[in-house]
């Protein structure tokens, strides 16, 4: 089950925002996407699910356990998504619905993909919010009643809920507090290794990166300009984009303040 | 998890709710009884008794032809209900059909509809009423189809940004992304969302509908002089206004208490359907502090 990009085109509206991309993520790999806003690092993220808004154009290959996905119908992509490739997403303020139970949130990609019953359904909702640790009780409790980090969780359960086999998290950390960023970046890996998952990490943080992710692709302007193991990206980076990203991780890790 | 009729009960809960809920029940209730018993027969001419005070047998007395008016408020009862609930019907299919066409088509076709709404919305109930009634003649259904219209263009017009605000939403983007099909994001998020905006709108609509029967029987675009009408009622008593003034009060204050049960139904239930809402009341009784992460 690996995920493979190649020369990757996205347009909005006929402006160029993703140009030429490739990477690939092996089954079992943490692979970083990392560059500043602007980049194309979450277009391309929703490109892989075909979650683009109207007007977008895509070209280029997408191929999933070595199925293309470019061009597939919205409807086959739906049976991908959260069943093959979860994602959360960065704003935890804004990602649940409102007027539903935490519960119902996380029991619902169950209910559609695994065509759980309702009972089956929470009681497996249960055991997620468990595990990504939601306090007692969080399963009837309305979004608005929970911390930001709490959300995350909630968001983090539903992405994982139906056991995918790739996790898109598109700056999870990026709305939370420092000390809780930690907490859910430890928490991520922990799921992963539980259960065998891929990981895509979208970022703008190398610190950040660090802790998650072996690989790395750096983006500029929608293309490539780096790809490296972690390490060598920290230690020995070969382009500009990667020294700049360098010098503000280091600055995030210094003055937490200057971190926006 | 959530109890289904955990809605119902927050209604009741609610002083505007549980207000609304009994006025519009017993004007049900009324109506329904209306069919088989009232008092006098609401047409039966009764020259000797006309103008009789409240008191009995005609406890709410009598009009000009000495007809019994509570007799004839609860026939006209019928009356309301059926173009409240028909201008209702008619105003949420087509504003709901409306607000989907301008939010969920594609491009094109979606400002189209913005724009057809935009110039429907110029057409006053009034003038929608006579143009129907030019064709087809002056009945209820003259009303109920031009407030349903009316409405419904209203309710179009305030349901389709929030339609396309919530479609926009990230948790809509989340949905998607659990692997939920667009029948499945409509009903279980894009409707529940933009529920308590259309609702303000419906019952609003329907209170208004009891007014314009009332406003367009009295033109001559709505019941005829025939049907028992609490508009026909009350433009025939007032025109008695200085002789018999208590007499023009009975009509009034059942199309008032009407009007305003719809309008505290309404806002109880936007209340009840918005649990974001209901914290704030009884924040001290069930929200306990969430733990930082």
């Amino acid at each position: 089950m690996s995920l493979e990009v190649t020369d990757l085109v996205v347009d909005l509206d006929g402006r160029r925002v993703v140009d030429g991309v490739s990477f690939a993520v092996p089954d079992g790999a943490r692979v970083g996407l990392i560059g500043e806003s602007g980049s194309g690092k979450s277009v391309t993220a929703l490109a892989i699910l075909g979650l683009l808004p109207e007007g977008a154009d895509v070209s280029g290959s997408i191929r999933w356990d070595g199925v293309e996905l470019v061009g597939r119908h919205d409807r086959d992509l739906a049976a991908l998504r959260g069943e093959q490739i979860g994602i959360v997403f960065q704003e935890p303020q804004t990602a649940l619905n409102p007027l539903r139970t935490v519960g119902r949130q996380i029991a619902e990609p169950l209910r559609i993909h695994a065509r759980a019953r309702r009972r089956d359904a929470l009681a497996r909702a249960q055991a997620d919010a468990d595990r990504v640790r939601l306090p007692e009780g969080a399963l009837r409790r309305y979004p608005h009643q929970l911390s930001g980090g709490q959300r995350q969780r909630v968001a983090i359960a539903m992405a994982i809920a139906a056991r995918p086999r790739l996790l898109i998290a598109d700056e999870p950390t990026t709305a939370l507090d420092v000390t809780i960023q930690a907490e859910i970046l430890a928490l991520l890996g922990e799921l992963i290794d539980d259960d065998g998952m891929s990981l895509l990490f979208i970022t703008h943080d190398l610190a950040v990166l660090s802790q998650v992710a072996t690989d790395a692709v750096v983006l500029e302007h929608g293309r490539v300009v780096e790809a490296a193991p972690v390490s060598i990206l920290l230690t020995a980076p070969a382009s500009e984009v990667t020294r700049g990203l360098l010098r503000d991780a280091t600055a995030t890790l210094w003055r937490p303040e200057a971190s926006s | 998890m959530t109890d289904r009729a955990g809605w119902l009960r927050r209604l009741w809960s609610l002083p505007t709710g549980r207000f609304g809920l009994v006025v519009v029940a017993v004007i049900g209730v009324l109506a329904a009884v209306s069919l088989v018993w009232t008092p006098f027969d609401p047409q039966r001419v009764d020259i000797p008794a006309r103008w009789a005070p409240p008191g009995w047998p005609h406890i709410l007395g009598t009009d000009a032809s000495g007809r019994d008016i509570l007799s004839l408020l609860l026939a006209g009862a019928r009356t309301t209900v059926l173009v409240a609930a028909g201008a209702g019907a008619v105003a949420t299919l087509l504003g709901l059909a409306l607000a989907c066409l301008g939010a969920l088509t594609g491009r094109w076709l979606r400002e189209v509809v913005a724009v057809l709404v935009d110039i429907l919305i110029a057409f006053p109930v009034l003038l929608i009423a006579m143009m129907i009634s030019a064709v087809w003649g002056g009945s209820l259904w003259v009303v109920v189809i031009s407030v349903g219209i009316g409405f419904g263009v209203n309710i179009a017009r305030v349901t389709r940004p929030e339609l396309r605000r919530t479609l926009h939403s990230d948790f809509v983007l989340a949905a998607r992304a659990s692997g939920l099909t667009p029948v499945q994001i409509a009903t279980r998020h894009l409707l529940p969302n933009v529920a308590p905006v259309f609702i303000v709108q419906l019952s609003w609509g329907m209170a208004v509908a009891v007014l314009a029967e009332a406003g367009l029987s009295y033109l001559g675009f709505g019941a005829p002089p025939t049907q028992p009408s609490w508009g026909l009622l009350l433009s025939e008593l007032q025109n008695y206004l200085t002789a018999y003034p208590l007499s023009v009060v009975w009509p009034g204050l059942a199309i008032t208490i009407t009007v305003l049960g719809l309008n505290m139904l309404g806002d109880g239930l936007r209340e009840a359907t918005d649990p974001t809402l209901a914290r704030r009341r009884s924040a001290a009784s069930t929200h306990t502090p969430a733990v930082v992460a």
